[in-house]
Order: structure tokens, then C-alpha cells, then sequence
């Protein structure tokens, strides 16, 4: 019986160790390379549509392109958001609005991932904004190239994937004071992010 | 013959000014957007993502998009991408937009100023007549007193 305890143990760490083996970790790269990582959050008022965008995307992902299995975490800095207008971007970092001094970051976290199908992932997480945390559930699209002549056509020096995702966010959730903008600014924002990542 | 008073004077004044003020404030609220707007198009910014396309194959340049389509207020031609996508649907080129240093304006935006402006209007001139009305009411009864 113990024999046969210790034997299921073993067969179950070997397929355990087996399946880890597919899984790869990823990290976001930087600007150097011809790709453009992007997080945008956009605002829909009478008054005007306005998108804050930056490229300041950090993070990394573990993901197995066969099993269709993976998890990660996307950083995104808080004080390279440009909204096209100096002033704007000035009152959009403040402590009154994100408080970017205090909380320079933005960072989306997964718990579970789902495959779905194709490219396309059912994924519950964590949104960190304004220093509060709160739960997300979004689809994400994860695009997989193994490393051979397209991915070094392209610049990269390994596995890549291309991490795609788009959700509502109520920035009252995450305690910013939305009055404060009197119409100007939504209280529901859209938050898309879009980054490349590489396993070496 | 009717006495006229400094304040009756003021009032009248500013009533007549508020009235000229909001009939120019109104029309220049229902005439100009349109004219301004009239030209908008119908424009989606957009990163061009090459890498994508040498990854996947995609066949030309992905473009990732920034925020929804809006109508935009554009003169510069060159801010446009050469391809366009469903039902005409144009594309700009945000590293252009960048590089020239250009914020386009969006319809909304003038329309939202023409309403507000309408608004605005509309407040001046029943201020105006409100003044009016008192001054004119004020008149009779300096009339009936005698």
C-alpha cells in the first residue's frame, strides 16, 4: 500500500513537472523593439471622447501555449498617460484624481484563467488603481508565436505572445472623485491594454 | 410724463444689452456648428503594428486602436492612413498626430459648445425681458401716481 502511495506520488509530480515544463514565462518588453505596447483608458462624455494613452507597460506572464494555460500581471505607469492635453494630463495625476505620486502604477492581476477558445481567454482578476484593488473579469486574446524566422523578422529574440485585452472600469470603485470633473470626465472608463512579452 | 430714475435707466440698459448680447449668442449657437462640423469625418486613431504583422502573418500592418471611432475635425489630409476599414471607416495615424503636435478637435465637442451656448442665450434674453417688465411696470406706476 505504501508502495503504491509513493508510486502515485511519484507518477503525479512527474506529470505535474511535466505540464510545468510547456509553461513558459513571458516578459513585456520594452520600447526598443519595433512593437508598440499600449494602455489606454477612455472617457465618453457629451462634452468630448478623450482617450489617456502610454506605452509604460511592465510585466510578465507564465503561459502554456499547448495546454492553453497561463496567468500573469500587467503594470502599467501612471505618469506616462498622456491625454493629448498638458493641463489635463497635470490634474489627471493629482492627488485629487489618481494621486500618481502616491500610486504611480495601475496593475491588473489574474486569478483564473479559462480558455475559450481559439486565441481567446475568460480571465477573472485583480484591478490595483488609486491604491484600491478591486475584482475584474474580462476576455483577454493571447496570440502565440513560437521563436523561428517571424519572430526574429519582428525583432524578437525568443516565444512571444500578444497579450489583448478591453473592460469597463468605474473610477468611484476605485475611490476617485468623478463630481470633481463636473461632466467632463465619465465615471465608467474603458481601460484597454495591448502588450507584446517574451519567453527567452 | 414719466419720471426716469438712475435704477430704471441701469435696468433697461442692461436688459437691452443682455437681449442684443443673447440673440447674437443664440444665433452664432444654431449657425455655427453646423458649418463647422459639416465636414467631420468619421475616424478611428491608430498605433500602426507592424510587428504583428511579421508575427502572425497578418498580411499588412495591425493597427491597435486608440479609444472608439469619433468625428473629428480635421484638415490635414496627411494625418489620414491610405486604407480605410468598414462601411469607409478612416484611420489616424497617432504617430503622425504626435510628431506634428496635433489635437484634433471632435464634433461633439463644437456641438456641446452650440448647446450650451443656446442655453446660455436663452438665459440673457429672459433676464433681459424680466428687466424689462419691471422697468415697464415701474413706468405705470409712476404714470397712475401722477
Amino acid at each position: 500500500m505504501k508502495q503504491t502511495s509513493v508510486f502515485a506520488f511519484a507518477l503525479a509530480t512527474g506529470l505535474m513537472t511535466s505540464a510545468l515544463a510547456q509553461t513558459k514565462t513571458f516578459t513585456i518588453v520594452g520600447e526598443q523593439l519595433q512593437m508598440r505596447n499600449l494602455a489606454a483608458v477612455e472617457s465618453v462624455t457629451d462634452f468630448e471622447t478623450f482617450t489617456g494613452k502610454t506605452t509604460g507597460v511592465t510585466g510578465s506572464f507564465k503561459f502554456d501555449a499547448t495546454k492553453k494555460l497561463g496567468s500573469g500581471t500587467i503594470v502599467v505607469d501612471v505618469k506616462g498617460i498622456d491625454t493629448g492635453i498638458p493641463l489635463r494630463n497635470e490634474h489627471m495625476l493629482s492627488p485629487t484624481w489618481l494621486n500618481a505620486a502616491r500610486n504611480p502604477t495601475i496593475t491588473f492581476t489574474s486569478r483564473t484563467v479559462k480558455h475559450l477558445s481559439g486565441d481567446n481567454y475568460r480571465v477573472i482578476g485583480t484591478l490595483t488603481l488609486n491604491g484600491k484593488t478591486r475584482p475584474v473579469t474580462t476576455n483577454v486574446r493571447v496570440r502565440y508565436r513560437a521563436a523561428g524566422p517571424a519572430s526574429k523578422e519582428a525583432g524578437f529574440n525568443g516565444d512571444v505572445i500578444l497579450v489583448s485585452t478591453s473592460f469597463p472600469v468605474k473610477l468611484t470603485d476605485f475611490g476617485v472623485n468623478v463630481a470633481q470633473g463636473r461632466g467632463k470626465v465619465a465615471n465608467e472608463v474603458t481601460l484597454s491594454l495591448n502588450a507584446y512579452a517574451v519567453a527567452k | 410724463m414719466t419720471r426716469r430714475g438712475f435704477v430704471p435707466r441701469l435696468v433697461r440698459g442692461l436688459s437691452l444689452t443682455a437681449w442684443f448680447v443673447g440673440a447674437i449668442v443664440l444665433f452664432a449657437g444654431v449657425v455655427v456648428p453646423p458649418i463647422l462640423t459639416r465636414d467631420a469625418v468619421l475616424a478611428q486613431r491608430v498605433i500602426v503594428d507592424k510587428a504583428a504583422a511579421d508575427l502572425f502573418g497578418d498580411g499588412e500592418p495591425a493597427l491597435t486602436p486608440i479609444g472608439s471611432p469619433q468625428r473629428y475635425l480635421i484638415r490635414d489630409n496627411r494625418a489620414f492612413l491610405p486604407r480605410t476599414g468598414p462601411d469607409g471607416l478612416r484611420y489616424l495615424d497617432e504617430a503622425y498626430l504626435q510628431r506634428t503636435g496635433e489635437y484634433p478637435w471632435q464634433a461633439q465637442t463644437v456641438t456641446w459648445a452650440g448647446r450650451t451656448a443656446v442655453q446660455g442665450a436663452g438665459i440673457l434674453l429672459v433676464l433681459g425681458g424680466l428687466g424689462l417688465v419691471f422697468v415697464r411696470r415701474g413706468d405705470r406706476a409712476t404714470i397712475a401716481r401722477g
